[in-house]
């Protein structure tokens, strides 16, 4: 049974004649699919069945009707800070690392790219780098970065009934002006069906958390606001904040991404035991095989 | 490539990857492709630029220094010799340009051509038409310096807001309007406060910016002034509505970090967004004050108040991007839909009016007019 077919009889079940929503985690329908990473290292784990997961909805197990492996086309887009933060050959690591993953992506795979530059910006291919430098003589200060208005934007975008959508943050860890509160943001993710990746783009890696950058005689504080919130985004969402290798190229990096984001099982279930409404907690554990990590999101809002 | 024409999707790869890379080098590197043209005087000395801007070619001479602002260094050891030779009106107002075209590129070299922009001035008797011109320009420039958002040049920052408060001591006297100053003076501290509150929502991972209690004190610290500031700004009418704004803003975003900088939420926030509607019917400050107060509530929890907030500032500013992004987040989150389609242009469009992208920049928003109200001057000075 191929995933096209869940998505179709989801439909059915609601009464949908039309393609309205993707039939994820959040949406108002008995079935419930969700995707889970399974790694050994770095490397993801093949041939995983419905014997080998354990999957708990509130705490409550529930019976698999279906795994496999994902592989409806993919919705790729790529947040990217263009601000000035991000210079020199930095930034053209990142600009040319757009065009990287458009050769990682397959025929019927699509792309966009929104830059978090000021406000957001949605990219048309040809005017991505006419407007950046255009931007550089702009009149009014660079506009600093809206990262996290970028990622609420997308996070918000209608899934598409034949399609998996993974959202891929290049940062520098800066965030200055975004106008969605943290907490609200939290809400977006947990309601959206999006995976986000958010992979830090600057040469040398930096740390995640605060605590790395603390003097040796002043206490620090646990970690900062955009710690927290690249945490909660992409743990809420089921994805990752990647941690590579030193010498691992940013183009690695998102193929990296990539990867893990196409083998991901996506495994489907009616809820059983369980009430509908309000937030459910997700736990995915995978028994009879050898992985040392395993993601999904965290769990899901039903309104 | 197919390329959508629905907001969303840019390209497809059914037919082949679009030639994303190069483009830069190959493109025109101005700000629009509809802009006039202007003759090449990029390379030209400082003195040439200064005979130029004396005969109104000043067109030419900003594209010829914003050229050169990627060498600013170059123009600013020019301007030493510069000031030896010439200490008229005309030469100061041509600096503070000077001054502006290398502000983000080189903010160090700008503040010492500010700096003797400046010094250059005040040598002038106060309450000219062009006393006030430049002063009010320069106003403007400083608080453009002084709103960070870069996060790698904090060091900028500082050096713009002290820059800016020592400007503010020096231009006292000199016949501005008392409670413009005030707010001036007001807006350099809330930014001086805001980039200490970038370093708790960003990495710290730069040696200037460590998360620690010591940053987090000074956090505390440039609040209090800040807020300090647009209370005593309060007491002039003429910007008591935006005084009483600001400092709502300040308390408000205070509160909203009050976990992270140890602070208890002031709890008269909701009143003072509320009395900016009664101080003034200005659109740019009512929009900002329903804005704000929506971002409030929203980061309190309190949805139904704040869609209703971000429905009030739209009404004043129907296409405002921020507006229209928080209030999708709002109804996205309450598990209703927003309308992607309708919401997604607006919000990634430069070209709608948004006064909350201007908020932190102050009276920078003012700089291009003021620049030609100064620009008026000059002429009348030179004669022509």
């Amino acid at each position: 049974m191929t995933v096209r077919v869940w998505g179709a009889v989801v439909l059915a079940a609601l009464g949908v004649g039309s393609v309205e929503r993707r039939t994820v985690v959040n949406a108002a329908s008995d079935a419930v699919l969700v995707d889970v990473s399974v790694r050994q290292g770095r490397q993801p784990v093949p041939g995983l069945g419905r014997a080998n997961f354990v999957l708990k909805d509130n705490g409550v197990v529930q019976p698999l009707d279906d795994v496999a492996i994902e592989s409806l086309p993919i919705d790729v887009t790529l947040v990217v800070d263009t601000s000035a933060s991000v210079a020199g050959a930095t930034r053209s690591r990142v600009l040319s690392s757009v065009e990287a993953v458009a050769g990682f992506l397959d025929p019927k795979d699509r792309l966009q790219v929104l830059t978090a530059r000021g406000g957001v910006r949605f990219e048309p291919s040809t005017d991505f780098y006419r407007r950046v430098a255009a931007d550089e003589s702009g009149a009014l200060g660079d506009g600093g970065t809206a990262l996290f208005d970028a990622l609420a934007l997308t996070l918000m975008q209608p899934p598409s009934l034949e399609r998996r959508h993974v959202i891929i943050a290049l940062t520098d860890g800066v965030d200055t002006n975004s106008v969605v509160p943290v907490s609200a943001l939290q809400a977006i993710v947990e309601r959206s069906d999006a995976v986000v990746y958010i992979v830090n783009v600057v040469e040398a890696p930096r740390a995640w958390t605060g605590a790395s950058a603390a003097t040796r005689d002043e206490p620090s504080v646990p970690g900062t606001i955009f710690d927290l919130t690249a945490s909660m985004v992409t743990s809420v969402s089921g994805g990752r904040l990647p941690n590579f290798g030193a010498t691992e190229s940013l183009t690695d990096r998102l193929n990296g991404v990539l990867t893990d984001f196409r083998t991901r099982y996506l495994l489907r279930y009616t809820p059983h035991g369980v009430d509908g409404a309000g937030w459910h907690d997700l736990r995915v554990e995978v028994i009879g095989a050898g992985t040392d990590d395993v993601r999904t999101r965290k769990g899901y809002r039903r309104f | 490539m197919t390329v959508m024409t629905r907001t969303g999707w840019l390209l497809t790869l059914a037919c082949c990857v679009p030639p994303l890379i190069g483009l830069a080098a190959q493109a025109p590197r101005q700000g629009s492709s509809a802009a006039p043209a202007v003759a090449d005087a990029s390379g030209s000395s400082l003195e040439a630029l200064f005979q130029q801007y004396q005969q109104g070619q000043f067109d030419v001479v900003h594209t010829a220094l914003k050229g050169r602002a990627s060498a600013f260094e170059g123009v600013a050891s020019e301007v030493e010799p510069f000031v030896s030779r010439h200490r008229s009106p005309i030469a100061a107002a041509f600096l503070l340009e000077v001054a502006e075209a290398g502000y983000r590129a080189a903010a160090s070299g700008s503040a010492d051509v500010f700096d003797r922009a400046s010094a250059l001035a005040l040598q002038f008797p106060p309450g000219s038409d062009f006393d006030r011109a430049w002063q009010l320009a320069a106003l403007s420039l400083m608080q453009g310096r002084g709103a960070g958002t870069d996060f790698d040049s904090i060091g900028r920052w500082e050096d713009g807001v002290r820059e800016a408060t020592r400007h503010l001591s020096h231009i006292a006297n000199r016949g501005l309007d008392p409670g413009m100053l005030g707010l001036a003076a007001g807006i350099i501290r809330e930014q001086a406060a805001w980039n200490g509150l970038l370093v708790i929502r960003t990495i710290g991972s730069s040696t200037a910016t460590k998360t620690t209690e010591a940053n987090l004190r000074e956090v505390r610290h440039r609040v209090r002034q800040a807020v300090d500031m647009f209370r005593a700004a309060q007491q002039f009418p003429t910007v008591r509505a935006e005084a009483t704004l600001r400092l709502a803003a300040m308390l408000a975003f205070e509160g909203e970090h009050a976990q992270a900088l140890h602070v208890v939420a002031d709890p008269n926030v909701l009143q003072l967004f509320a009395s900016v509607e009664t101080l003034t019917s200005e659109p740019r400050l009512v929009f900002l004050s329903q804005f704000l107060r929506g971002h409030y509530l929203q980061a309190r929890g309190e949805l139904d108040e704040a869609t209703s907030a971000y429905h009030s500032a739209l009404d004043i500013v129907p296409d405002a991007p921020s507006a229209r992004l928080a209030l999708g987040t709002v109804l996205y989150a309450r598990g209703l839909d927003p309308d992607y389609d309708q919401m997604f242009p607006v919000v990634t469009s430069a070209a709608g009016m948004d006064p909350w992208a201007t908020f932190r920049y102050g009276d920078y928003r003012l700089w291009e007019p003021r620049l030609q109200a100064l620009r008026a001057q000059v002429m009348r000075e030179a004669g022509r």
